[in-house]
């Protein structure tokens, strides 16, 4: 049976994270046996006629023995088959008089109750009839009649709901409920159910692996009375779907609501992992968009939730477990970017000129360096000494004609200005540099590595700067071309001055901010306070670390082997020890 | 308060008494049809007679297992022993991390990786044990859960007339109705009425502790049903048969069934009459749905009687710290001990009883009377004690006494500890991991490695590049006289010594080179 999600919401929220729902599949395997036990009784009836019995006659009574009907519902998978519900039946036929007592039936049927939930019925009917029969044979003088008595109708036997978990999913919530006469149905139990069941009760999260199978047996062990009906509801919920807002931005809020203690965020942050947890692009989307304190902030605020301890019931395990797995999850999609610190590759050394094959980690150092330097050439003691002489001639008074018609203030004007045109030049390509080698790092170092919003803000100030500079150096061009003899006003330079101050404070707050948000790219010069390190450390042996071999609780242990991935495990532990220089 | 620490024996059943109104064993009728329908009305009986032992013994079996899963608890307190002493064992080790001298176990690698596969180690260990606690919680709370469950469902059952069946145990089975060989025959005798019981089959296969409360708790429960009208040998009677063989009807139809005589004229009409009789009892008679029918008329407040134990167990597991509010004054060792004692007695009596259940002389119906209502005094002594109310109270105080050895076992402040020890560990860990990089980082650094030399070399050229530009502007403040020509000549000596340098150092690179031909153009040559 496939129910594909349809809902427009759903398609706008997935859409933003790329997830396509997969629907539940649920059938029913059945194995049913109905032992009806009736007692059957002929009554002679004779006309009192002048034809047949003109004396009379009494009517005759003849016992005519009990009879045991075995009827069987064998139904090896009732399945929906793109419909919204299905039956098996079995027929109650009593074969010494050819007469249908009724019908044992099991209905399958499905609603979609919203985005993520459908409910799925059980319901299992026994239509035999426990009243009086009476076949008629008449012929023209006896009447015969014939009776049963249904002593007893008893259906045995069990039967299994198999639900499929969906091919992306890891995490289904199961309410069971039952209606109508459903106690008919005996043994019900959550705690029967197969696979990572974690807490029995009416209302139960349950973890599995995609496309693995929940069964949910139910005995019935004595389901008699006849006309009556049991069934059983099972409201199955895809929390990774309930997220209504982009995976990250729930994540967030939803921790800001357990801070908070706020109600729903059981809930909320269930939804906003089962939408992350076991989707990997989803998971290394979210890393991508994580700088490097928000990632930590993250890391920490999961491994808490994770380890919490003592106070614990069956909502907060089911948290402690989505923050496990989402912390495992997620820092496996961080190690794997990070595999490109400590992975070697080619690079081009100018200077030297030549090409050598090094480590990620200290290309990245040598790429940061490299920016830094450049960074620093942004100061123009040459423009600021030009713009110094006319500061001075603008605080004493003088007007752009005055030095004009000076002969020889105006030679040096032109002298200095010719040389400061023809050599400032070569600071032009500094912007254009800086920002290629930013992009080459990120290129080379995957989306991670930095905080997106403020390597942006690194990006704007390398183009605000750029203005600025051609700016001043228009402004620069424009005052020099009004010392004219015909122009009488004052010098005015200093504003121009000021500009260049500016501008040399602002690559100060460049050289900064590339400081505090590339670091994570950078090893400082004496290999301490390594953030790369750091948070490979971190996410190694802490998020990864408690997912990497067996647990002694058999509810977690069950999820983290649902979790589990050895080889990544092993190719991002390999990685982190190069990055150390172990082989 | 006195806590009561529950050591509920599975022998024992809490029942509650309950009236049930049946119609009395009047004078019998002498026609045929009036036979039979006493017949379908004793069949009727013995339905709604099967219904009470059958809600008496679900009641007690739901009732006993909800005390016995609160008493056996989840053996929480040896559990978070052993947690509280792994703990302390982690919390050791994690210090141990602390103390790690980072330079010394970073100087040999793999001292470093061994501490760092220890760490997480023990980090693993922690994570678990987290979980290890709340499991013992979640048991917990599951007992509680499923002592709710059982009671509900045995609400849900009786609701629906059907047995209880859950808790693990092999589902219900309704008692089987004999299938009565109603055999109307016409003598000087009168009637006899045949019947044959198939029923003790079935009440053989319900669970044990069903069955125990049918053959003991039943039996006794039987004589307690019977309506308060019925006294003296009429009850007595119905007593012994409920008791001695509850499923078999005998004596109470046959003495009733009575004719002095009939004539041979009227001897057809009463065979027709049988025969109309027959077919009126067999098509009357009592089924399993009329025993469902009787069930669920019988528990009707049932509901109402066990809300309070459920109102309690559901707070219970909510909100546990409101257990003190429900919790009562009695002293239920003393009551538990009075109830042991009452129930050991009136098994006897119904052994006693059963024992009297073959014989009729007068004696032994005299005898069977007193026993009956002996065993009718006991059962109102412990209606009295098994109250739900009183029930309730019961589980609030074995509640009670978990939560405090759970809270003297819990060690909540290790926990704390336990946290912060880890914290200091991964600080250690991080130290040493970084020493192991800084270690390799070194290599790096010293100068030999090309990406290194590219480095000072990037230094020194952008330290050229600037020497360049106040070099420009050291000649710009001299072409307006602000510099002096040996603060020129010793910047521009400078600059072509720095220049001379990289050229020397990095003879092919384009970038020096180009840099060479701008100094060479700022200073007219080098």
């Amino acid at each position: 049976m496939k129910t594909p999600i349809k809902s427009s919401l759903t398609f706008v929220a997935l859409g933003l994270i790329g997830l396509s729902a997969k629907a539940v599949e649920v059938s029913v395997n059945a194995d049913l046996r109905a032992t009806t036990k009736l007692t059957w009784h002929k009554v002679d009836k004779f006309r009192h006629s002048g034809d047949c019995y003109p004396m009379g006659k009494s009517s005759r009574n003849t016992d005519l023995g009990s009879e045991t009907i075995e009827s069987s519902l064998f139904l090896p998978n009732l399945s929906l088959m793109n419909q919204t519900s299905t039956a098996g039946t079995a027929n109650v036929n009593s074969a010494r008089r050819a007469v249908n007592l009724g019908r044992l039936s099991l209905e399958l049927s499905q609603r979609r109750d919203d985005e993520a939930t459908e409910t799925f019925s059980i319901q299992l009917n026994d239509q035999t009839s426990f009243n009086n029969y009476r076949n008629i044979g008449d012929s023209n003088c006896v009447i015969h009649e014939y009776h049963w008595n249904t002593g007893s109708n008893r259906i045995e036997g069990a039967y299994t709901v198999r639900i499929k978990m969906p091919s992306d999913s890891r995490l289904l919530r199961i309410r069971l409920s039952s209606a109508g006469q459903a106690a008919q149905i005996a043994g019900v139990k959550l705690n029967d159910f197969k696979g990572n069941v974690i807490n029995p009760g009416a209302d139960t999260y349950v973890w599995g692996e995609p496309d693995s199978y929940i069964e949910v047996p139910v005995k019935v062990g004595v389901f008699s009375g006849g006309g009556v009906q049991g069934r059983i509801d099972l409201r199955i919920t895809q929390p990774g779907l309930k997220a209504s807002q982009e995976p990250l931005a729930a994540l967030q809020s939803s921790l800001t609501a357990f801070k908070a203690q706020a109600s729903g965020r059981v809930e909320a942050f269930i939804n906003a992992g089962a939408a992350i947890v076991g989707h990997p692009d989803v998971a290394r989307k979210v890393v991508a968009q994580l700088g490097i304190d928000p990632m930590r902030e993250l890391n920490d605020s999961l491994f808490r939730i994770a380890n919490a301890s003592m106070q614990s019931n069956a909502d907060e395990m089911n948290v402690k477990a989505m923050a496990a797995a989402l912390g495992y999850e997620l820092a496996l999609a961080l190690l794997d970017d990070l595999k490109a610190f400590c992975a070697t590759k080619d690079v081009y050394l100018p200077l030297l000129n030549q090409t050598v094959q090094r480590q990620g980690l200290f290309l990245a150092y040598f790429w940061i360096s490299q920016s830094v330097h450049q960074v620093q050439e942004l100061k123009f003691p040459d423009i600021e000494a030009y713009l110094g002489e006319l500061t001075r001639w603008e605080n004493n008074g003088l007007r752009y004609s005055d030095i004009a018609n000076d002969k020889v203030a105006q030679k040096n004007l032109t002298d200095a200005y010719v040389k400061l045109r023809q050599f400032t030049r070569l600071a032009f390509p500094v912007y254009g540099s800086l920002k290629a080698t930013l992009k080459k790092v990120e290129s080379t170092f995957g989306t991670i590595g930095s905080d997106p919003e403020a390597m942006k803000a690194i990006y704007a100030l390398i183009d605000s700067l750029a203005v600025q500079q051609s700016n001043i150096q228009k402004q620069v061009q424009t005052v020099s071309f009004k010392f004219t003899t015909s122009n009488n006003d004052p010098v005015a330079a200093a504003s121009i001055l000021r500009d260049l101050k500016n501008f040399e404070v602002e690559t100060e707050t460049l050289s900064q901010a590339m400081a505090n948000s590339m670091k994570f790219y950078s090893l400082k010069t004496d290999g301490t306070s390594n953030t790369v390190l750091d948070i490979m450390t971190e996410s190694l042996a802490n998020q990864v670390g408690i997912f990497e071999k067996p647990l002694q609780s058999p509810f977690i242990e069950k999820i983290r082997m649902s979790f589990a991935r050895s080889t990544r495990v092993t190719e991002v532990t390999a990685s982190y020890r190069q990055c150390l220089g172990v082989k | 308060m006195k806590h009561f620490k529950a050591t509920l024996s599975s022998g024992l059943s809490l029942g509650l008494s309950f009236s049930i109104a049946t119609a009395p064993l009047a004078a019998r009728a002498t026609e045929p049809m009036d036979q039979a329908r006493e017949t379908v009305d004793a069949l009727m009986m013995q339905a709604n007679s099967l219904a009470s032992q059958a809600i008496t013994g679900d009641f007690n079996y739901a009732i006993s297992q909800v005390m016995t899963i609160i008493a056996t608890g989840p053996e929480a307190a040896s559990l978070m022993a052993n947690l509280a002493e792994k703990q302390t064992g982690l919390l050791a080790q994690m210090n141990q991390i602390s103390t790690l001298s980072p330079d010394q176990v970073a100087q040999v690698t793999q001292n470093a990786f061994a501490a760092f596969e220890r760490y997480k180690d023990f980090t693993r260990e922690k994570f678990d044990l987290s979980f290890q606690a709340a499991t013992i919680r979640e048991r917990e709370r599951d007992s509680l859960r499923v002592a709710v469950a059982a009671l509900k469902q045995f609400n849900a059952n009786c609701s629906s007339g059907k047995g209880i069946g859950g808790l693990g145990e092999t589902a219900f089975k309704y008692p089987d109705l004999p299938t009565p060989d109603v055999g109307f025959s016409i003598g000087t005798n009168g009637f006899d009425v045949h019947t044959s019981g198939t029923g003790s089959q079935g009440e053989q296969n319900r669970s044990t502790a069903v069955n125990m409360s049918g053959t003991i708790a039943g039996s006794v429960a039987a004589v307690a049903y019977l309506p308060a009208a019925i006294t003296g040998a009429s009850a007595s009677t119905v007593a012994v048969c409920a008791a001695a063989a509850p499923y078999t009807l005998g004596a109470g139809i046959a003495v009733a069934a009575v004719m002095a005589y009939i004539n041979v004229q009227e001897r057809l009409k009463m065979e027709s009459e049988i025969s109309q009789a027959k077919t009126y009892a067999f098509d009357h008679m009592a089924n399993d749905k009329d025993i469902a029918r009787f069930y669920r008329q019988q528990c009707q407040d049932m509901s109402v009687r066990t809300k309070p134990l459920i109102d309690v167990l559901s707070a219970a597991i909510q909100s546990p710290q409101s257990l003190e509010d429900f919790a009562g004054t009695e002293d239920f060792v003393a009551e538990m001990d009075q109830l042991s004692a009452i129930a050991k007695r009136r098994g006897k009596l119904a052994e006693n009883l059963k024992a009297l259940a073959t014989k009729k002389d007068e004696a032994s119906v005299k005898a069977a009377n007193d026993l009956a209502n002996q065993l009718m005094d006991l059962e109102k002594q412990i209606a009295k004690i098994s109250t739900p109310e009183h029930v309730a109270k019961m589980a609030v105080q074995i509640l009670i006494g978990q939560r405090e050895e759970l809270s003297k076992a819990a060690a909540e402040h290790l926990t704390t500890a336990l946290d912060l020890a880890q914290k200091r560990a991964f600080q250690t860990i991080l130290k040493i991991m970084n020493l192991v990089q800084q270690h390799e980082f070194s290599k790096f650094l010293n100068g030999s490695d090309e990406i290194a030399r590219e480095i000072a070399a990037s230094k020194e050229f952008t330290a050229a590049r600037l020497m360049f530009k106040q070099t420009l502007a050291i000649q710009i403040k001299a072409i307006f006289g602000h510099a002096t020509p040996s603060e020129l000549a010793t910047i521009q000596k400078q600059l072509v010594m720095k220049t001379k340098t990289l050229i020397a150092a990095y003879p092919s690179s384009k970038d020096v080179k180009g840099f060479m031909l701008q100094v060479s153009q700022l200073l007219g040559g080098l």
